[in-house]
This record gives C-alpha cells, sequence and structure tokens, in this order.
C-alpha cells in the first residue's frame, strides 16, 4: 500500500489494529515523508529513525492489541518533551548535547498506548516565541507557502502534520502555541484544561500556564490522543484527578442552539482582511444553521497580555535558573571563577528572547517591584478568570479568531511588543486554565494561507469540546 | 515605573546574565541600549495594570481548582547517578566539579 | 555607659524524621557515597516536578501543635530564587507567607530559676540544599546533591532571649520535645538540629534593637552558648569603642572560639520570593489536625512527672528521657509487668548501656519489652535470684529467647524449696564447725560465709532471703 503518509491518526489506527498495514509499513512510511519534506520544512530537530523502526518491528513481533489504541501509530513531539535516552534541546543551545534521564510522562503514556515516537519536533527556544524564529536551529517552514511562518511555539510540530510527516503529534501551550501553530499550518490542536495532561517531563516555561496537548489533521485524531495521555500522574502535583472522558467516543453535537458567546473584545480587534473575510463567512454560516451568536463582553481581557507577559515571564525566570552549567548543558570554556561560569555560559546559551523574558521576569519579581507587577497581575488573573467563567455560564462554548494575522512572512521581524500582543486572542485561555480547540474554517482571501478560529469550553469540558469540534468539521471541511 | 539602563544592568546580574558576552564594547553598548528600550516599552504598556481595579481581589497563582493529596513517604530508588552525572560538563568521580568557591 | 543588655533571636533548623526526601521519592539516608541518592527532581533535571510528602506535612503540623502554635490549615511553598552550586534548581522551595505554623512558645527556666516564655514567630517546611565540598589540591569546588530536597522545618523564634544560658536551656528543651514527638531524629553530629543565632546589644532598659549580627550553622547546644558569649564580649567592645557594629553573617570556629564575619563579595540578595507554580497549598484538615493531636504522645515534661510519680529515681527518670525510645521500651513493659522500679532498673542498669555500646535504640534489640519484662516477672515471683538474672542478661540480649526457657536451660532457677536449702545449710554447718561457734559466740558477720558457701554449693540458685532465713534458724538452734 502506498502513501500511507496520506492516513489521518484514526485511519491509520484502525488499518493497524486490524492488521490490513504493519507498524513497520507505517511507521516506514512517514520515516520516508520526513526525509522527503525536511529539506523544505525543517519541521523537526531529531528524527528518531532507527529508535522508530525497531519499535515498530518490536510491536509487529507481537501484533496489534485493542488495550493499545494508538498502536503503531507514528507520533512526533515537539522537542520540549523529555524523551530517555534520546537527545532533548528544547531549541537551546543550552541543552544542544543534552539527553534526559527519563521520560516525560506523555511519553510513558503515549508507548503504553502503542504509539512510536518518530521525531522531535522544532519550537521556539523553550518555548518563548510564536514562531520558531527563535529556534537556536534554525526556523521550520510552513508547508502551505515555504516563506511563511508555521508559528509557534510548537511550530515544527504542526508543520510536521501539516507536511504529513506524522498524522499526529504533540506540542505545548502557555499562551497559545498549540492552537496558533495549528491554525498557521491548517491542523486541529487542543490546549487542555490545566491539569488535564501530566506537566511531567515537559521542560517548563510557565508552570501555572503550561499545558501539553494534541495537534493533528482531525478533531478525533486529537481526541484519541488526548485519550491516551490524559489523567492523575503521582509525579505531578498539579495533574488532576478529574475523570477522563472517553473523548474518541464522542458524537456531533447539534449546531441548532448551539450558544456562542463572542467576546466583542476579541471580534472588534484589528484583523487583518486576509482573515476577517472567512471569518465572518464562518460567523455567517453557523448562524445560518441555527447557533445562537451571542456578542458578550469580557471587562478585564485588555489587561490580559500585560497579565500574562508578567506571570509567564517571572515564572519563566526562575524555571530558567536550573540552566545554570554546574549539572548539564552548555558550560563555558574554562571559567575563572563560579560567578563566570553561571554569567558566561548563561550568556552564551540563552537566546535573545529567552534573555529577554527572564530579564522581564527577574524585573518583576524583585524587590521594590513584587507588589506593583508580580502581585497586581496575579490579581488580575482572577478577574480575567472570573469574567471567563462567567461568560462561559450563559454561553456553551466562546467563539474567537486565534490570530489577527495570517502567517506572515520570514522577512518580517515583530518588535517584541507587538509580537506579544500578537497572542491577545489565545493566552487569556491560558489564564483561566480552561481548554481551547483551534481547527480550520477557511482559507486567507488572497494569499490563501489556512484561517483556523478558536472554541473556548468550560472547564474540563473537552468532551463537549470535541462533540463541537466534528460538527464544525462538518460545516469547514479540512483542509488537509 | 521607567526601565533604565541601570535598572536592567542590575537585573541581568541577579539573572546571572551577561548582556555583552561575546560582543564588541560598541557592539554591547547599542544591544543594551536597544534591549533597554523594549525593556522599557514593554514595561510602559504592562503600567496599564495599574489601572485595574484589585481592590480586594485575592491573587490567582494558579488556575487549579483542586489538586491530588499528598505523596505517600516510601523510598524509590532511581538509580539514575550515573546517567545523571554522565551528563555533567564537569566531574570528580561522583560529585558534580566547579571552579573552587572562594 | 549603661550596663548593654545583649537580644538574641534563633532559627532552628532541624531535619524531619522522613524516609524520602521533601519533593521526591530518595532516601533521606546519611553517610553514603555522593550522588547516591538522587533522582531527577532532587537533581534539578529539566521537566521534573516536585510532589510533597505528606508526612513531611505531619510532622511540622506536630511540631506546632506541641509547641503551642497556630497550625494554619492552608500554606503554600514559595520558591526563594538565588544561584549556588548546591542548589539544583535554581531556588529553594520555602514557605514565606502563610507558613504552616505561626505564633506559640515555649516556657524555660533561667539562671535564677525564674520561668520565662520564649515567644515563637513562626514554624515553616522548607528543603535542605546539597553539600560542596572543596578540593584544595585540584581547586576545585565538588558537590553532592544526596542532601539536596531533605525535609526541614525552620523554628524562628522573637528576639526574646537575653543571655545565652537562657538560649542553651530553650535549645535543649525544644529537642528534647521534638525527638521525643519524633519530628526529628535529632542527631546533632549529622546537623539534624543547627541553629543561627540572631544577637544585637542594646543599653538594659531601652527598647530600641541595636545593629545584629548573625551567627549560622551552629550544630552544638555549647557552641551556641560559646559564640554567644564571646559575641557579647565582641560586640560590647565596639560599643565601648564607639566603633559601629556591622550588619553580617559570622560563624563560631570552636577552636578558637571566637566567631568570624564570613567573607561575603556577593551584592545584596534580593530572593525574589514568590509563590511556587508547581505545588498546590499545603493543607492540614482539622481532621488531621484532631487525628495528630490524638496520636500527640506525652511531652518530656509530663513524662518526666509521671516516671516520678511512678516512684523511679530521679537519675533513672533522667536516663530514660535521654535515650532514644526508652520511655516507649519502658512503657510496653510495664503493660506486661507493673513494676516500675524493678523494669527501670533493669533497663538503667542493664539493657540501656548495652544498647548504648551498640548504638542501638532499645526498640531495636533482641529482647523486647515483653522479654525484659518476663525477666523481671522471674525476679518478682523468686523464680530467679537478681545475680542469676543480671547473668543470664547478656546471652538474652545477643540472642533474644525466652528467660524462662534459657533459665531453665541453664539450671539456674531459684531454689526456694525449704527442705532441699535446709539439707543443703545442715551440710554445711556440720562441715564447717569453727566458723558455726563463732558464729554462736557472736560473731554475726561469719554468717555471709555460710550464705556463700550455700550459693556455691546450688551453683547460685538458692533464694537468698531463703537462704538466710535458713542458716539463722540452724545456727541459732
Amino acid at each position: 500500500m502506498s502513501e500511507l503518509y496520506k492516513l489521518t491518526l484514526t485511519e491509520a489506527a484502525a488499518k493497524l489494529q486490524a492488521r490490513e498495514i504493519s507498524a513497520s509499513d507505517m511507521v516506514g512510511d512517514c520515516l520516508a515523508r520526513i526525509e522527503a519534506t525536511e529539506p523544505d520544512i525543517h519541521a523537526c530537530l531529531t528524527v528518531m529513525g532507527e529508535e522508530a523502526r525497531a519499535e515498530a518491528k518490536a510491536l509487529d513481533e507481537k501484533g496489534p492489541d485493542p488495550a493499545k489504541p494508538l498502536w503503531g501509530v507514528p507520533v512526533a513531539l515537539k522537542d520540549l518533551f523529555c524523551t530517555k535516552g534520546v537527545k532533548t534541546t528544547a531549541a537551546s543551545k543550552m541543552l544542544e548535547n543534552f539527553t534526559p534521564t527519563y521520560d516525560a510522562q506523555v511519553v510513558t503514556k503515549l508507548r503504553e498506548a502503542g504509539a512510536v515516537i518518530v521525531a522531535k519536533t522544532n519550537l521556539d527556544e523553550f518555548a518563548m516565541g510564536a514562531s520558531t524564529g527563535f529556534s537556536a536551529f534554525g526556523p521550520s517552514r510552513n508547508p502551505w507557502n515555504t516563506d511563511k511562518v508555521p508559528g509557534g511555539s510548537s511550530g515544527g510540530a504542526a508543520a510536521s502534520v501539516a507536511a504529513y510527516q506524522t498524522p499526529g503529534g504533540f506540542g505545548t501551550d502557555t499562551g497559545g502555541s498549540i492552537r496558533q501553530p495549528a491554525s498557521l499550518c491548517g491542523c486541529v490542536g487542543l490546549k487542555p484544561t490545566y491539569g488535564r495532561i501530566s506537566r511531567y517531563g515537559v521542560m517548563a516555561f510557565a508552570s501555572s500556564l503550561d499545558q501539553p496537548g494534541p495537534m493533528a489533521r482531525r478533531v478525533i485524531d486529537c481526541a484519541r490522543l488526548l485519550k491516551a495521555v490524559a489523567g492523575p500522574d503521582a509525579r505531578d502535583n498539579t495533574a488532576s484527578l478529574h475523570p477522563v472522558d472517553d473523548y474518541d467516543a464522542v458524537l456531533p453535537m447539534k449546531v441548532k442552539g448551539m450558544r456562542l458567546g463572542l467576546p466583542k473584545e476579541l471580534w472588534e480587534a484589528n484583523i487583518d482582511p486576509e482573515l476577517d473575510g472567512p471569518l465572518k463567512a464562518a460567523l455567517a454560516k453557523l448562524e445560518e444553521a441555527g447557533a445562537e451568536l451571542r456578542p458578550i463582553t469580557i471587562p478585564n481581557l485588555k489587561y490580559s497580555v500585560a497579565t500574562y507577559y508578567i506571570l509567564a515571564c517571572a515564572e519563566g525566570s526562575t524555571n530558567m535558573a536550573r540552566f545554570d552549567g554546574v549539572r548539564y548543558g552548555h558550560r563555558t570554556k574554562d571559567p575563572r571563577d563560579l560567578t563566570e561560569l553561571y554569567v558566561a555560559s548563561r550568556s552564551e546559551a540563552l537566546g535573545p528572547e529567552v534573555r529577554r523574558r527572564i530579564l522581564l521576569g527577574t524585573f518583576a519579581l524583585s524587590s521594590g517591584y513584587y507588589d506593583a507587577y508580580y502581585k497586581k497581575a496575579a490579581r488580575v488573573r482572577r478577574l480575567i478568570r472570573d469574567d471567563y467563567f462567567k461568560a462561559l455560564e450563559d454561553c456553551d462554548f466562546l467563539l474567537t479568531p486565534i490570530t489577527s494575522v495570517p502567517a506572515w512572512d520570514f522577512s518580517k521581524e515583530h518588535d517584541p511588543l507587538t509580537a506579544y500582543q500578537l497572542d491577545l486572542m489565545t493566552l487569556p485561555v491560558n489564564l483561566a486554565g480552561l481548554p481551547g480547540l483551534s481547527l480550520p474554517v477557511g482559507r486567507g482571501v488572497k494569499e490563501g494561507m489556512p484561517v483556523g478560529i478558536q472554541l473556548v469550553g468550560r472547564h474540563f469540558g473537552e468532551s463537549a469540546l470535541f462533540s463541537a469540534g466534528l460538527s464544525f468539521e462538518e460545516m469547514f471541511p479540512p483542509l488537509l | 515605573m521607567p526601565i533604565d539602563l541601570k535598572i536592567v544592568q542590575s537585573t541581568a546580574s541577579l539573572a546571572r546574565l551577561n548582556l555583552a558576552q561575546g560582543l564588541e564594547p560598541e557592539q554591547a553598548q547599542a544591544d543594551l541600549e536597544k534591549l533597554t528600550h523594549e525593556l522599557a516599552t514593554i514595561v510602559g504598556y504592562i503600567d496599564i495594570l495599574g489601572e485595574a481595579d484589585t481592590q480586594g481581589v485575592e491573587p490567582l497563582y494558579s488556575p487549579m481548582l483542586e489538586a491530588p493529596g499528598a505523596r505517600e513517604d516510601v523510598v524509590i530508588n532511581s538509580n539514575t547517578t550515573e546517567e545523571i552525572l554522565e551528563q555533567a560538563p564537569d566531574r570528580i568521580g561522583s560529585f558534580f566539579a566547579v571552579p573552587k568557591i572562594l | 555607659m549603661s550596663r548593654m543588655e545583649p537580644v538574641i533571636g534563633l532559627e532552628i533548623h532541624t531535619q524531619l524524621n522522613t524516609a524520602t526526601k521533601l519533593f521526591c521519592s530518595c532516601a533521606t539516608e546519611v553517610g553514603d557515597q555522593p550522588n547516591t541518592h538522587i533522582c531527577e527532581v532532587c537533581s534539578g533535571q529539566p521537566g521534573a516536578l516536585p510532589r510533597t510528602n505528606g508526612r513531611a506535612v505531619e510532622l511540622a503540623a506536630k511540631a506546632g501543635l506541641a509547641l503551642g502554635c497556630k497550625v494554619n490549615e492552608r500554606s503554600i511553598f514559595s520558591r526563594k530564587n538565588y544561584f549556588y552550586p548546591d542548589l539544583p534548581a535554581g531556588f529553594q522551595t520555602s514557605q514565606l507567607d502563610p507558613p504552616i505554623c505561626e505564633g506559640g512558645g515555649l516556657e524555660i527556666v533561667d539562671e535564677d530559676g525564674g520561668k520565662r516564655f520564649i515567644r515563637l514567630n513562626r514554624i515553616h517546611l522548607e528543603d535542605d540544599a546539597g553539600k560542596c565540598v572543596h578540593d584544595e589540591q585540584r581547586g576545585q569546588t565538588l558537590v553532592d546533591l544526596n542532601r539536596a530536597g531533605t525535609p526541614l522545618i525552620e523554628i524562628v523564634t522573637e528576639p526574646d532571649f537575653r543571655s545565652s544560658g537562657e538560649v542553651m536551656e530553650f535549645l535543649k528543651k525544644l529537642h528534647a520535645i521534638l525527638v521525643r514527638l519524633e519530628v526529628t531524629q535529632g542527631r546533632l553530629e549529622e546537623g539534624e538540629f543547627r541553629c543561627d543565632v540572631n544577637i544585637s546589644l542594646r543599653p538594659a532598659g531601652t527598647e530600641k534593637l541595636g545593629t545584629r549580627c548573625e551567627i549560622k550553622n551552629l550544630n552544638s547546644f555549647r557552641h551556641a552558648g560559646q559564640a554567644i558569649e564571646y559575641e557579647i564580649i565582641r560586640q560590647g567592645g565596639l560599643y565601648d569603642k564607639g566603633e559601629p557594629v556591622i550588619q553580617e553573617t559570622r560563624l563560631f570556629d570552636p577552636a578558637h572560639q571566637e566567631t568570624r564575619a564570613l567573607r561575603s563579595k556577593e551584592e545584596a540578595h534580593d530572593y525574589r520570593y514568590f509563590p511556587q507554580p508547581d505545588l498546590p497549598p499545603v493543607v492540614v484538615t482539622p481532621e488531621l489536625l484532631a487525628r495528630l493531636k490524638a496520636e500527640m504522645p506525652e511531652l518530656p515534661e509530663e513524662v518526666k512527672a509521671r516516671l516520678l510519680e511512678e516512684g523511679l529515681t530521679a537519675e533513672q527518670t533522667d536516663v530514660l528521657l535521654d535515650r532514644r525510645r526508652a520511655v516507649e521500651y519502658y512503657d510496653l513493659a510495664l503493660k506486661i509487668l507493673n513494676e516500675p522500679k524493678r523494669v527501670a532498673t533493669l533497663m538503667v542498669e542493664l539493657l540501656l548501656p548495652a544498647c548504648q555500646r551498640d548504638d542501638i535504640s532499645p526498640m531495636d534489640s533482641k529482647l523486647p519489652p515483653e522479654g525484659l519484662a518476663a525477666l523481671g516477672k522471674l525476679m518478682a515471683d523468686n523464680t530467679l535470684n537478681r545475680r542469676a538474672a543480671y547473668d543470664l542478661f547478656p546471652e538474652l540480649f545477643e540472642r533474644g529467647g525466652d528467660p524462662a526457657e534459657l533459665a531453665k536451660a541453664k539450671g539456674v532457677i531459684q531454689i526456694s524449696d525449704a527442705g532441699a536449702i535446709t539439707a543443703m545449710a545442715e551440710e554445711i554447718i556440720a562441715a564447717n564447725p569453727d566458723q558455726a561457734r563463732q558464729y554462736r559466740e557472736g560473731q554475726e558477720k561469719v554468717l555471709s560465709f555460710f550464705v556463700g558457701q550455700l550459693m556455691k554449693r546450688s551453683k547460685g540458685a538458692a533464694n537468698p532471703k531463703l537462704a538466710n532465713e535458713v542458716l539463722v534458724k540452724l545456727l541459732k538452734s
């Protein structure tokens, strides 16, 4: 059978389980596809060809197992998930030669479900960025148009899925890092409720905002991936005990009567005409199908970018303190003393955006500024969270754009503040700890780049999100 | 709060960063000024938080609504000493090694 | 110039008595090869997350209960940020606001016999750092993370002390309480109970505090006292000369009996405390608190009063209180043989010296409380005499076993049969007519000669009291 790589994750899983195809064939085909597309896309930092082939072979020897819903399915992982014995770099020079001594919980769970990890994908260094442009190992490219960014920080995973290298993968989302690249590359991506998936073994950017999540070409594929990895973890004190639903068993939700809250602050923002048309068309189509579109207001939304960057950078600045050149990672050559070891190692190996955020976060926590910045932001966070929870009392979901701009050209550089402001649509969801699903609704007016939309669900409302996502998918055919 | 060169430099030192690392003095100065300007712009924008009415609002440090209980006090030996030490840039026996602390 | 008065406050770091570290499942054992008890969490690997040890929380709450603190139902961990090679994550996980316990205090008796109440400010949970060893020869510092992540409580007092004597008294009393509660093993030589002293001087009778110095890491009560004495003289000398006291951290050098300023090129610390986002609040539910209260053992003072009331001597009481788990052993033995004095005597004279020699707690010896009680019972009902019982002890301590069986096997069961003793006594008197005559002529001390002979003949098994009686009766007849 040829072109196995084109199968969706759910199709592939079914064929594998039915022994129509072998794990080795499926994995081999994806590896070949990776080899063919990498020169253009650069989605991967490490391709685990040998390991993946060996794992597939071992699976084939034992045969399919209905208890392993992802048996033989190749997946890609953002290179922020620790993989025991396999280099994990966070796209940083700091960890260029770092090999973790343990597996992230997501990795363990994926393997238990029978999945085969084939690649570690590119990202902005330590997940700080929105284009993969801050990867120390060069940016990834958007498979739709290689002059354009794939988004970020999980841009490598999105590009890999969009380039049919893998049927699905995992990224992490601190302020939009799954949903934005999924949207820019025409994939489906889910940022689950905070605590839905264990963060154990995911190199931390901002501990109270980070959440791993699936990316794929279909809603149901994301549901399957989430089901496999969700749940409590004895090693993560923030992983929730909330029951894990049969996410992959949900049925499409009736659009008629679906109450969709449309935050004015986001819909009235300055949205690029390239996106504006397709987004408005999507709204019209939903209304026509009987959805109740309710303009709502999120009064404290205007503070969300400021709040987010204070909190994320504050947490990030101290999460980055362990990268000190003492126990692992880059160490400067022949340091004279301890101070030089610290300062030179860190300054040589941490990139400009990481340094900028460390500085901002350190400042926000430092003596004299803590109350005005960090603590103030934490108070405003509660207001924003409460706004979102309140909005969701009267609506089934909130519906918002993902970005105000389509995938941009590599040549275009945003100044830091502008770049931060581009996260406006996605980051409040992280502040509130809610789940957000990103899925395509059309293509740009002139350039034809994918256009995505975001459904925000209730706390642990992933099943409902997938259910609504399935009916959206019926109305807005997948782009991939 | 206006951000100036001095604050940027003292913050960098707190974070064990040298913003001039590997740069010629002129370049270093130019970069530092650019960075200071960027940070000042960002912090200037962030000062919008001052407008938010947070009187009587408790800070929210985590969106967690419930958390699993504490861990049981039972030893698990990970036996990863050698793997962990193998990552060390410098080691002596089974110690991590750094330049002598005065 | 008016008399200067010292104002002293303490910060005591106590290692909690847990099997595992505060945030990971590595063992807290000491004395192993460097970096053997480490994992991704306590060595600060990327992606690793902490998970709170429930027992550590309970022990901290227990300490708070015993010291009269308010135990907070919810407290939070905070990150204390600084760079040092023994601090793998780049921050220590501690508690700032609120800590697990607040307020409370402890009453001590000062030098003049008066009672003083020393107020506590707080008790908080935190993890310990690793250890740096300085290798002079190589010019390198070596880092061992075995200790990194070990659970501690820091007990902070108000500046209520006015003399080194009060400090030493307080430390001893606090140590005894925490050891009794098994909150800590309290091994001073392992640094499991160490204290920092904050001390300043001010003219007696005034309120304003002077500039203080902090003397760090004192791990013996005596050193704490000596360091304070030195510091009082040193700071007093500065005031006399009109020189300022510099606020600084000092270390005590026991060899030279002086404190020395820690060389510090570091810039002023800015720890940037903030709530640790990886950890949920520390919760002590009312149910847990009630259980801890119910489980609370008697405190040393209470135990002391009880033991004295049970008829033990002051010396015996002190010894039992001083040895780890000795009172527990005593209480268990008493459940079988309700003769406090006998049990205490056996423990103080036989068991505890042997345990000390082998460096074990009595609870870990091969002779369990039931065994010791059984041995005491054999003495009480005259099955064994004292000498036989003491002769059996070493073997029981080494190998354990049933004292009655052993006594039977060794043939040392006491002969309390008057007929048998009379028969032996008659033979002995007949064989020693001279001594018998001396006794009858009034030399009563010759009796001990006959007792000795009789004990010898009975291989030590004769009931000494009965032997006495029988001999006196026969000799006088």
